[in-house]
């Protein structure tokens, strides 16, 4: 499968992949923007860039609430995904019998969607953060597990061979030879549960709530304040992004291969 | 060792594999082994209905808080033709627009940037820009402009899914090793031939893992889309009927869409296995 | 009392529903300090027996003696026994993400010997091989000549008492595996290690070992072993006449076992 050419496909290296990412977006923008004014759209239909723009700062004290919110709720239940389904791996790949239990019903949570819980959570639960983190920690630890577990169990067998000639305990053998070799395909399964994250958290705040900036965005195109809900969207995009690109990173740093 | 970036190791959906470390473990017992995989978790599902039930009876549990496995069966049965089926079809019809357009576009797109690099340079951190977005909050924005039409639903899903399937393409599509093209070169192939046989043939397990990702993802996003629009869609029953606090209506729906996902899975799961003969040994 | 003993082993394999019996009543002794080779074609288990007495796989049948401590199926091996084995294999098996250093130290970390004492000896070694420049560098950064002499060091760098070697050399080119064949020599000589060193290639084999194990395939079993006396065991022994006999002895004694009737 691919190796070196997986990682040149989304620019070379950091400051590459953000150069051509800021070069797109700008080039976006400056088409939105002539389109706009060129067929002299109104702002209540759609705003020019530099209005959404404007919005952002000036509206950022009414918006940042709402961006904590929905930023508090994304990275905590995406923190719990992790160490959940990280840890549960660890125990199925060293204990056959609750593998052989447990798994069938992992696989089965990444492939239902289980965003349709949510509004069952939130009459249990009410419009709170609780139900909005359950449905986050729901929709994103099964797929960090599947893929931390299949990545342990695809470690080069020669490598798990020197751990036994050395006699590694458990422990030794995940920590020495397992984990490191499992990195890139854990990663993987991380980036998708953070983008799972945002979706179920989003999701949760527009089945019901009024904080978040999915709830927001609701909000403002009701009262068809369309600069400040696009400002809800660009700050949508621009966490998911960052998100995305700090997991990159860290990724970087981690495997050394 | 396989590095895909936003797809998942081909074991998705392959089911379960060796737990044991050391490698012969895998080659005693095997049969003992395939009884213990479907007999444990169906001990555990088994366990977890009975609890559920004894739960419900043994704390007087309200109908409306949890409802026992019965009433929920029960609703599911009554209530299918009249309340679940429309939503269903129309859910489905979404889905599958959804999803084939994705797949087409994704392909599409994945071929097109496969000939350029720069091509690809410049499209693929586009593709993970939508990728990383929740494309459900551009539901309100396009309803100002489109209104209840069924077009903003399938574009939501549409936006969401083209860039996984796109992505895990062109990855599976820029994958041939350097050394497997000099070989090919040296038995005297042209490009083209290279191009469509091999790269389409060595593609084959990544394209299948970002089909599969893509099913999930498009479920989710028309699910997403329901809630957010209302009207129609499974979503949507499930929303009206926890506001109507009828939960064992919301439990019937919830089931009902699980098993949409689990279906559409399965299927591309199918054709992969049918297509993919090569299967990598364990 | 022998090194190491090897009573009656065989080894099965199931594969696809398949019995395949890959070892087949295997006896084999070694001595303290002696320089044993394993000889014969591919596949006829010569890894296996190693990875047993390392303890890496268990045999259906048979014991290992090592030391007098003896282990088998059911017996699982001390722990005080397997710090006294190195195991060299096939490709040098570096993990990509440790430095050549961190690789080379790896055991030291398992086996918890801490101390600058073991730290220093590590590095001594290191520069022995001639390492000492790309120690800090990654594994991906070495020749196959560098990354098997990095292997050799690692199954070295705890003072073992015995050397299980698997092959390491196939992969190498004639020159690089002569050179490296005499300075595993000369390591041997210094340290008095005890040596078992697998190989297919024969005169490999008649060059490193004093005595060497013949081994047949279909089923893999030992089938006669031979002492190997040369006067000079250097790069010039290999056109003299003697070697010339012990390989064309060993050579005779593997292709005629289709003649043989089998046990």
């Amino acid at each position: 499968m691919a190796e070196s050419s997986r990682i040149r496909l989304l620019g070379e290296g950091w400051f590459g992949g953000l150069a051509v990412q800021v070069a797109l977006l700008g080039a976006v923008l400056a088409l939105w923007y002539v389109l706009v004014v060129g067929f002299d759209v109104p702002e209540w239909q759609l705003p020019t860039p530099a209005r959404i723009f404007g919005s952002m700062v000036n509206d950022f004290t009414t918006i940042a609430p709402h961006l904590l919110s929905t930023s508090r709720n994304v990275l905590l239940g995406f923190f719990i995904s992790v160490a959940l389904g990280l840890s549960l791996a660890i125990v199925i790949y060293f204990n056959a019998p609750v593998g052989m239990t447990i798994t069938p019903f992992i696989n089965l949570m990444c492939i239902i969607p289980l965003i349709t819980i949510v509004p069952l959570l939130m009459l249990w639960l009410g419009f709170g953060n609780e139900a909005k983190l359950i449905a986050v920690v729901l929709q994103s630890f099964p797929i960090v597990n599947l893929n931390a577990f299949a990545s342990f169990s695809n470690v080069d067998p020669l490598r798990l061979e020197l751990m036994q000639s050395l006699k590694a305990t458990r422990y030794q053998t995940m920590r020495c030879c397992v984990l490191p070799d499992a990195m890139p395909g854990i990663f993987t399964g991380v980036k998708l549960a953070a983008i799972l994250a945002l979706i179920a958290e989003v999701t949760s705040e527009i089945v019901g709530g009024n904080t978040g900036l999915g709830a927001q965005i609701i909000q403002y195109t009701q009262y068809m304040k369309m600069p400040q809900a696009f400002a809800c969207v660009f700050y949508t995009a621009l966490f998911g992004a960052l998100f995305h690109q700090s997991l990159s990173f860290i990724e970087r740093q981690l495997v050394k291969k | 060792m396989s590095k895909n970036d936003f797809s998942i190791q081909e074991v998705f959906g392959g089911g379960l594999t060796e737990v044991a470390p050391v490698s012969e473990l895998r080659v005693d017992g095997k049969k003992d082994e395939k009884l213990k995989k479907v007999l444990y978790p169906s001990i555990l599902l088994a366990v977890l209905i009975v609890l559920w039930e004894v739960c419900v009876l043994a704390f007087g549990m309200p109908q409306t808080v949890l409802p026992s496995p019965f009433s929920v069966a029960r609703a599911l049965a009554v209530n299918f033709k009249s309340l679940i089926l429309p939503e269903l079809i129309f859910t489905l019809e979404i889905i599958a627009a959804g999803y084939t357009i994705s797949v087409l576009a994704g392909f599409l797109l994945a071929a097109l940037c496969s000939q350029s690099r720069l091509l690809a340079r410049s499209a693929a951190p586009l593709a993970v820009m939508f990728m990383v977005t929740p494309t459900i909050i551009l539901i309100p924005i396009f309803m100002v402009f489109l209104g209840f039409s069924p077009i903003v639903r399938i574009i939501v899903v549409v936006l969401q899914c083209v860039p996984i399937i796109m992505l895990n393409t062109l990855t599976g599509f820029m994958s041939i090793e350097p050394q497997q093209r000099e070989m090919l070169a040296a038995h005297g192939c042209s490009r083209r031939q290279i191009l469509t046989k091999f790269t389409i043939f060595n593609a084959m397990p990544q394209i299948f893992t970002g089909l599969k990702i893509g099913c999930v993802i498009s479920t989710i996003a028309a699910l997403g889309a329901d809630f957010a629009m209302g009207k129609e869609g499974l979503g949507y029953r499930i929303k009206i009927s926890s506001s109507m606090v009828a939960i064992d209506m919301v439990f019937a729906t919830i089931i009902v869409a699980a098993l949409v996902g689990i279906v559409m899975f399965e299927i591309v799961s199918f054709i992969e296995r049918r297509v993919i003969v090569w299967k990598r040994g364990g | 009392m022998s090194k190491i003993e090897m009573r009656g082993v065989s080894k099965k394999f199931m594969a696809r529903r398949e019995e395949l019996l890959a070892l087949c009543d295997i006896n084999l002794r070694v001595e303290e300090g002696e320089f044993v080779c394993i000889v014969g074609p591919s596949g006829c288990g010569k890894s296996t027996i190693i990875r047993i007495i390392d303890d890496i796989i268990k045999p259906t049948a048979g014991v290992v003696k090592v030391d007098g401590v003896t282990y088998d199926n059911s017996l699982p091996i001390p722990r005080e026994l397997v710090r006294k084995m190195g195991f060299v294999f096939q490709t040098s098996n570096l993990y990509p993400w440790l430095t050549v250093r961190e690789n080379i130290c790896l055991p030291l970390k398992i086996f918890g010997l801490r101390g600058r004492e073991w730290a220093e000896y590590a590095d001594f070694l290191i520069d022995r091989a001639g390492m000492a420049g790309s120690a800090d560098q990654y594994p991906r950064s070495l020749s196959r000549g560098m990354s098997q002499r990095a292997g050799v060091v690692r199954a070295m760098v705890h003072r073992p008492e015995i050397l299980l070697m698997d092959e390491p050399f196939g992969s190498l080119d004639e020159r690089t595996r002569e050179r490296m064949n005499v300075e595993l020599l000369d390591i041997w000589r210094e340290s008095g290690i005890t040596v078992i060193f697998i190989t297919h290639n024969i005169s490999e084999a008649v060059l490193l070992s004093q005595r060497a194990y013949i081994m047949a395939i279909d089923p893999g079993r030992v089938i006669g072993d031979v002492e190997i006396r040369l006067k000079r065991r250097d790069l010039s022994a290999l056109s003299d006449y003697h070697f010339v006999e012990y390989c064309d002895y060993i050579n005779r004694s593997i292709g005629s076992i289709g003649l043989e009737k089998a046990i």
